[in-house]
């Protein structure tokens, strides 16, 4: 098997925490040693609900914030403490899309000079120009190139997005971190973004990691999926593992909390209960026991390993499910196709 | 503005793209401040006042000329013997449009116009010198954040804990003994450079403060991120990615400062510190008109009025480009 195109191991990011008492060392466990692999061209999704690390982990991974430890290999190299200097070759790889358009495009340029920006921030001259290429790319990803001269502001939601992804293009990268780039978008929007990202992948043989809280969407995008827990990667599988047969109890609550409108009459949806513990001071043994229905003593004592499930995928549970999902629907002809 | 999204690829059907003259060039936020500017009466009025102003200080030497009247000329012949000058209402004539000063006997008309220019030349040189030096402390603070950040905003604070004036009042004439001795002439260059430096030293905090401000809350966005995801290094990130975010803000403490140097500049030299210089001036005029406040009240009316008609047109402009600059800070 070849080597894949980002390795992630046992990656840890703590946050020290102000105010605390005096001389107490106190953090906050955003990520707490998770394993990633993503292979290329190939689309991994990270999901869990808002605050559980994930746009630490993408922002961690593109060496926006540095690691607390753990390893980080992208394409052979070891990134994980490297300066940012000895990063800027391998950072034309490695591009990031946010979760923000309206913050993610500096409203004082024109959408040509940011699309152009890395470019000229990696003195990159590509045949024909920059401003041929930054309309190439402007075509590529659907807007009208002779939009150039045009600031944000002229824009909508989608569009921006549009040109921040057109941005994270411009140096023909090998692995996009995409931070939930859908949520802040109108739901008819959403589509067409990650339509088009689709077809990117396709085209390019991009690799994605997926940030993203809405599920359906990561099923529409993503062959593989993560599910994260505050910091942990709780499963990883496929994605008919994780959606057909998901074995961590996590998984199946936040799959059952997804609106279906074929659910069947009496469907169920699993009510977690509690609220989700601070980070700073996480509970014993498995983090999601203090939620879980099916905990018991060693649950508390010991902390679950990822380990293969019952449905296929590497499951940190010690009484993981078994079985397809209750009202689990049948592949859409969609993915069938796909 | 919001075009429809489904305008893309379709609309170019040619492979050569887009002819130049097709190009859609979109307002900047500039452009667009610029036109809200141009409806705002005030500041239409104010810009044209503040444009005679400065061009009466720039051609001050050729309406000497034209006048035939020196800033240093006096004109004993037309007061009498107490000095005070002859005629009505301080001696205007169709030769000294605004009168005589009493017992100098200097053209006030000219004394003013040269007074304008000085003021002028010490408040601008101030206010860009002090404007830079607040960007750049507030940029590196803002941005570089850590030590530096601390260092500086000590300096700041300590600097705006020292009273003003009375730090004035004692370097000014210790700055000048350094260099002249007592009985030399101050040339007036020097002496104008001083004031500049003083305000300056004490004039750039209030900038600095600002834009760091600004800069620690643009640093968080995510355009900042971008950029340094695609490798940009700080000096990129300081000067392309903020720098442009902040002209607004600038150009508001800039045009907004220029009031206090002017009337700073005229409060020193009210006060006598620093005097030395003969240049004509604001703030000696009027210190001399306050003896003749009863026999010659136009004396002191006039450069009052200058000095007011002055600040008053640089706040209402400072206002107006602030509002043009930024329709929301007014909600």
């Amino acid at each position: 098997m070849t080597e894949p195109l980002l390795k992630v191991e046992s990656l840890v990011k703590h946050f020290p925490v102000r105010g605390s008492g005096a001389g107490r060392h106190v953090v906050l466990r955003a990520v707490d040693g998770i394993d990633l692999t993503v292979d290329r061209a190939e689309t991994l999704g990270l999901v869990g609900e808002s605050g559980c690390g994930k746009t630490t982990t993408g922002r961690t991974i593109v060496r926006l914030a540095k690691p607390t430890s753990g390893k980080i290999t992208f394409d052979g190299h070891d990134i994980t403490n490297l300066g940012q200097r000895a990063l800027k070759p391998l950072r034309a790889d490695l591009q990031i899309i946010f979760q923000d358009p309206y913050a993610s495009l500096n409203p004082r340029h024109t959408v040509g000079s940011i699309v152009a920006m890395p470019l000229v921030v990696g003195r990159i001259k590509p045949p024909g120009g920059v401003k041929a290429r930054v309309q190439e790319l402007l075509e590529i990803v659907g807007l009208n190139p002779e939009h150039y001269n045009r600031y944000p502001h002229e824009f909508s939601g989608g569009q921006r997005q549009r040109i921040g992804i057109a941005r994270a293009l411009a140096l023909q990268p090998k692995l996009i971190v995409a931070d939930e780039p859908v949520s802040a978008l109108d739901v008819s929007i959403q589509a067409q973004i990650v339509n088009l990202m689709r077809s990117l992948q396709r085209e390019f043989g991009l690799a994605f990691l997926f940030i993203a809280h809405d599920l359906s969407v990561v099923r529409h995008f993503c062959e593989r999926v993560a599910v994260m827990y505050m910091g942990k990667i709780v499963e990883v599988g496929d994605r008919h593992e994780i959606y057909e047969t998901p074995a961590h109890p996590y998984t199946r609550a936040l799959l059952s909390a997804v609106p279906d409108m074929n659910a069947p009459a009496g469907h169920k949806r699993i009510m977690l209960t509690g609220d989700v513990p601070t980070p700073i001071d996480p509970p014993s043994g498995c983090r999601f026991r203090t939620r879980c229905w099916k905990a018991q003593t060693k649950c508390a004592e010991v902390e679950p390993l990822l380990a293969k499930g019952p449905g296929g995928s590497l499951v940190a549970c010690h009484f993981p499910e078994i079985g397809p999902l209750a009202g689990v629907q049948p592949k859409t002809a969609e993915e069938v196709a796909s | 503005m919001i075009e429809p999204l489904p305008r893309s690829v379709d609309a170019i059907s040619t492979d050569e793209g887009p002819a130049p003259s097709e190009m859609v060039a979109g307002r900047s936020p500039g452009q667009v401040a610029w036109m809200r500017l141009r409806r705002d009466r005030t500041a239409r009025i104010s810009a044209y006042t503040l444009l005679v102003l400065f061009a009466i200080a720039i051609f001050a030497p050729l309406i000497s000329k034209v006048m035939g009247i020196g800033p240093n000329d006096t004109f004993q012949d037309a007061t009498n013997d107490i000095g005070m000058p002859l005629g009505y209402l301080g001696g205007i004539s169709g030769r000294h449009w605004l009168g005589l000063e009493p017992n100098s006997a200097y053209d006030i008309l000219i004394q003013l116009v040269y007074g304008l220019r000085n003021s002028l030349i010490i408040a601008v040189l101030a206010a860009i010198i002090s404007t830079t030096i607040g960007v750049v402390m507030g940029i590196v603070a803002g941005y570089v954040g850590g030590w530096v950040d601390k260092s500086i905003s000590w300096l700041i604070d300590f600097l705006l804990v020292l009273p003003f004036l009375l730090f004035a009042i004692v370097t000014l004439p210790l700055l000048e003994s350094l260099f002249f001795s007592s009985r030399q002439a101050i040339p007036n260059a020097w002496e104008m450079g001083l004031i500049v430096f003083i305000f300056t030293v004490f004039g750039w905090m209030g900038t600095g403060r600002l834009v760091r401000g600004q800069v620690v809350s643009l640093r968080e966005r995510e355009f900042i991120d971008a950029a340094r995801a695609a490798g940009a290094g700080p000096l990129h990130i300081m000067l392309r990615q903020i720098l442009p975010n902040l002209w607004a803000p600038i150009l508001v403490t800039f045009s907004l400062s220029l009031p206090g140097y002017v009337t700073g500049e005229a409060a020193l030299h009210f006060l006598g510190i620093g005097i030395g210089g003969t240049a004509p001036d604001f703030g000696t005029m009027i210190f001399n008109s306050l003896g003749y406040m009863q026999t010659d009240p136009a004396y002191t009316l006039v450069p009052g009025l200058v000095i007011l008609l002055l600040v008053l047109a640089f706040n209402m402009f400072g206002d107006s480009l602030r509002d043009a600059l930024d329709p929301k800070s007014s909600r």
